[in-house]
């Protein structure tokens, strides 16, 4: 149970929103790192998560994706996922987040996606 | 290559003249020292080749001029050689030479040089310094890397799981720092035994690390000895007589443990804590600069035990309140049959946020079952938060959907930032349907009487995001139908596909038994395999 099994980079797009890159598992033991990774990115601007590389995902994890939702929430802007398996939108259908967390097959077209305010 | 800085040692003497081998051999045996003797260079190079490294002269006096090579290249070739790097060269030149002849063979790695004719007192005072000089680096060397696996042993230490793992590592530690055998004692997580961990590298056969238990008493036997009930650290040496009493007193009389004198090295962190001993043989405490290591090893593994027991005592602790939370018993209502199991997580996991109940209400009887994401204090007290919220809702008389929106309002303001999965299925009171509202919890099974199972599917979104439910799903159910409802860590593998984990526990379902106790054993012990998460399963038959 390595805490390394999750990699994490933050970027920004040119476009005008926060990039959290995910490479490896998000569960129990990584996912107070992704919690302070996204607690770091700007508050006034929308969130993508990167989840092309994300192999693992539990209802831990799935619960702070919903921390980055309700972040994005409360600071008005908002918040889209990019690349997500086949079995992590299962989970998240099963959870019903589906419909709050919307997901595009790239980070460009999640950008795209994106309200824009004003 | 042992002695004190200046005692005795055995000096290889390399001359191909018989004469000065003969005259510079009986001065050096004449101060006490051994030598062993050799007429050209091929000849002392097997000499060292084959001489046990335990046995290896300490130093060699070598002459310049020799047949077969110079005495300049048999000391690099001694300088080069993994065993004998170590071994100090003094030269010996026949000759008169000038100073550059002399700087070369110090360049070339000898430690001395002395020119013909030699004085005796020169050559004792010589040999003296050197063996002096070479047997304190050696020393220091062998501190060095004995701190070293000082360091290495203490993350061995911290990363050991349960008490066999860390009286195994705090034994092999102790062998690291030079104890030919160890013993590492302490007490187990329920305070009836104490678990020994045995490393003896020179045993013939079986495994290096044996491990035996012992009843606890030993260890007042041994703090008896030592520490008594003080903390710190503690060294005490018992002779062959004490330590057989020791170990005959206690079951371990033939348990092939060495026998003494013996050094007990014990430390204790905490008053009122019992003790890590470490059981070494006298002599590897001998040694005035390297007695300090032992206890720090026996201290670093008795923090260790520490931190250990405190985390099982908080995992105890966690999971006695969340059993407190969870219903002491169901109830019983006519036509329907209830069956329900709870397994916490591992415990080395972290405490989750499971929970199950059943309420009869005058709408007929509900079922929930729910997890509070994460694992933590906080997941558990808001679990119990939950249920007691849902009694308390379900009593009052409130529909499925309603009770979630309760529910939701309740977690977002009193625990904002949680999430929790519920889901509720009310039965009818005449057992004719179900009424199904799931706020994003594994679905429900039902099997028919005829065997076949289906999933109930329809769902809303999970609670602590403060988001409107959909309405409940009605299901026409018939008599003999069974309702299984369980948390995620039954199906959830790391590196599994959760549709697999769904469709197999369907599979299972549809196979098990008819009754239920049977039924929900076979489940958890076939799905639980990988568990690492709590699980919870609650079964319903109608009648």
């Amino acid at each position: 149970m390595p805490e390394y099994a999750l990699t994490i980079e933050v970027r920004t797009h040119p476009a005008g929103a926060s990039v959290v890159v995910l490479a490896g598992e998000l569960d129990f033991h990584t996912a107070p790192r992704l919690h302070r990774a996204v607690e770091g990115t700007a508050e006034d601007l929308p969130l993508v998560l990167d989840l092309t590389r994300l192999g693992f995902c539990d209802s831990v994890g799935v619960a702070e994706l919903l921390f980055a939702f309700r972040r994005t929430r409360a600071a008005g802007t908002a918040l889209a996922l990019a690349g997500t398996s086949l079995d992590l939108r299962r989970l998240l259908a099963m959870a019903g987040v589906d419909g709050l967390l919307p997901s595009h097959a790239t980070v460009d077209a999640a950008v795209d996606a994106l309200p824009r305010n004003g | 290559m042992t002695g004190s800085d200046a005692g005795p040692a055995t000096v290889l003497v390399l001359d191909d003249n018989d004469t000065t081998r003969y005259v510079v051999g009986s001065w050096l045996r004449r101060a006490g020292h051994t030598v062993v003797e050799a007429v050209d260079g091929t000849q002392a190079l097997a000499l060292l080749e084959r001489t046990p490294t335990a046995e290896l002269p300490e130093i060699a006096v070598v002459d310049i001029s020799l047949p077969d090579m110079t005495g300049f290249e048999v000391c690099e070739r001694i300088k080069s050689g993994p065993r004998t790097a170590a071994l100090p060269v003094v030269h010996i030149s026949a000759t008169a030479i000038a100073a550059s002849d002399r700087t070369q063979g110090l360049h070339r790695g000898a430690d001395a040089y002395l020119t013909e004719p030699i004085d005796p007192a020169e050559l004792q005072a010589t040999v003296t310094a050197v063996l002096r000089y070479a047997r304190a680096r050696r020393h220091a060397e062998r501190l060095a890397a004995r701190v070293a696996a000082l360091h290495r042993s203490t993350l061995a230490l911290y990363g050991a799981t349960d008490t066999d793992a860390l009286v195994g590592a705090a034994a092999l530690g102790a062998i690291r720092l030079g104890a030919a055998r160890a013993t590492a004692i302490a007490l187990g997580p329920d305070r009836d035994a104490l678990h020994l961990a045995h490393h003896d590298p020179d045993l013939p056969d079986g495994p290096a690390v044996r491990l035996l238990q012992a009843p606890p008493v030993l260890l007042d036997v041994i703090a008896h000895h030592t520490l008594g009930d003080a903390t710190g650290t503690d060294t005490a040496l018992l002779d062959a007589e004490q330590w057989h009493e020791v170990l005959a007193g206690h079951g371990l009389g033939g348990a092939g443990l060495p026998a003494g004198p013996v050094a007990l090295v014990v430390a204790r962190t905490k008053p009122g804590r019992p003790l890590l001993a470490v059981v070494v043989d006298r002599d590897a405490v001998a040694d005035p600069d390297e007695r300090g290591l032992l206890p720090q090893l026996t201290q670093a593994g008795a923090l260790a035990l520490e931190a250990q027991r405190s985390q099982a005592e908080e995992h105890a602790l966690a999971l006695t309140l969340q059993r407190s939370f969870l219903p002491s018993r169901l109830p019983a209502v006519p036509e329907v049959e209830l069956a329900v199991r709870y397994e916490p997580a591992s415990a080395r996991s972290e405490i989750g946020g499971d929970f199950y109940e059943a309420i009869d209400t005058p709408a007929g009887l509900l079922l929930a079952i729910g997890d509070v994401a994460g694992h933590s204090l906080e997941a558990a007290m808001a679990m119990g938060e939950l249920r007691h919220a849902l009694r308390a809702y379900a009593i009052e008389g409130h529909d499925p959907q309603t009770l979630l929106h309760r529910l939701d309002a309740l977690l977002t303001r009193l625990r904002p930032g949680l999430t929790a999965t519920v889901c509720l299925v009310l039965i009818a009171p005449d057992r004719r349907s179900v009424q199904v509202a799931n706020a994003g919890h594994l679905p429900p099974l039902l099997r028919r009487p005829d065997g076949s199972t289906r999933y109930l599917t329809e769902h809303g979104i999970l609670l602590g995001l403060n988001v409107p439910q959909p309405p409940p799903v009605d299901h026409p159910v018939e008599p003999g139908s069974t309702l299984l409802l369980v948390t995620d860590g039954l199906i959830e593998v790391p590196g599994e596909h959760l549709q697999t984990g769904l469709d197999s526990l369907r599979d299972a379902f549809a196979a098990a038994p008819a009754a239920l106790d049977p039924a929900a054993d076979l489940l958890l012990s076939s799905f639980s395999r990988a568990q690492t998460d709590d699980v919870a399963l609650l079964l319903a038959r109608l009648g």
